[in-house]
């Protein structure tokens, strides 16, 4: 089974039809936007839809909060990772 | 007015099709011979990676048509053609929000009739005036008008872009011609001894006898370099001449 980090690249490459770009390519702690792979602010509110539709999670209008959950691979499934253990209790 | 006329020239063209890609290609789909065929998508090798990804088919076609007939030139206002626009996106967003789905924001974002001009002028830092057009079945008139105005402005030259792609299934009581995919373009100048006219008046509707799209009879037209082209569309009769030396 693949890691949830794992997961998560083949999902934003999917996602964002990110041509040319396997999950190896991504670096699980590099910046996702500007930087790194050099998304954009479409690209933020897509992979919110897209995560809101995988994994039920509805994100919080905290945008501090957000930048945050959406730094890195790692950020996302460190915040996917809680709120489906949430979930679960 | 019973007789008005724009005349042009086309300095230049491209176009692009499923399984006609070429100019030898389309003057061979022009005599008949040979049909469009497949879905592959154009390269759009011209864009950026990070914008063409957002390019849906429609769209990608009509940008291939552009770089192709604009090269490397700015400051050339463009007029982007089409009647029935990204239909195939919007009847997915319609379908999203009747299934309370969030939407997605690029596809939002490129359901919009100027979402090819606007991907166009963004990856080649243009500013030129840039025009959406949708005007039924005679779009191609229309746009060919507008250019016309531009250019009596003192414009030297536009790019008029013409795509379109079939209607969504759900759609299909509207269809009232052999719907294709395709994109062309010309780049268009003030009319020379050897340009084109158009010239209108009321008149009925007919359907085309070759059920053959506005964009795909004009272009035909073209191609085969016609003497003179009738249509009649949207209650009105167009005349297209062309004018040799």
């Amino acid at each position: 089974m693949p890691s949830l980090e794992d997961e998560i690249k083949q999902l934003i490459i999917d996602v964002l039809q990110l041509e040319d770009i396997t999950p190896a390519d991504i670096e699980s702690e590099a910046p996702l936007f500007v930087e790194g792979l050099g998304l954009d602010s479409i690209d933020a509110l897509e992979l919110g839809v897209a995560i809101q539709k995988r994994y039920g999670i509805t994100l919080s209008a905290n945008a501090e909060e957000n930048r945050r959950h959406f730094e890195s691979v790692r950020a996302l499934a460190n915040m996917i990772g809680e709120n489906v253990k949430n979930e679960r209790s | 007015m019973d007789n008005q006329v724009v005349s042009f020239s086309v300095a230049s063209f491209a176009a692009w099709a499923p399984g006609v890609e070429t100019r030898d290609a389309w003057m061979a789909w022009a005599r008949g011979e040979i049909g469009f065929n497949g879905d592959r998508e154009p390269p759009v090798k011209a864009m950026a990676p990070m914008l063409r990804r957002r390019a849906g088919f429609l769209s990608k076609m009509a940008l291939e048509v552009a770089y192709d007939c604009l090269g490397q030139k700015v400051d050339v206002p463009t007029i982007f053609c089409s009647r029935h626009g990204e239909a195939l996106r919007s009847v997915e967003l319609l379908t999203d929000l009747a299934k309370r789905a969030p939407l997605s924001p690029t596809s939002f974002g490129l359901s919009v009739h100027n979402a090819t001009g606007g991907l166009f002028s963004i990856a080649r830092a243009d500013h030129a005036n840039s025009i959406a057009l949708s005007a039924g079945a005679s779009g191609v008139e229309h746009a060919v008008i507008e250019a016309c105005g531009l250019l009596a402005e003192g414009t030297t030259e536009v790019l008029l872009v013409v795509y379109d792609c079939p209607l969504p299934t759900i759609y299909a009581s509207f269809q009232d011609c052999d719907e294709r995919p395709f994109a062309w373009a010309w780049l268009l100048k003030p009319a020379r001894e050897d340009g084109y006219s158009l010239r209108w008046r009321a008149g009925k509707n007919v359907r085309s006898h070759n059920g053959l799209p506005g964009g795909l009879e004009i272009f035909r037209f073209f191609l085969l370099m016609g003497r003179v082209l009738e249509r009649a569309s949207d209650g009105r009769q167009w005349i297209w001449t062309r004018h040799a030396k």
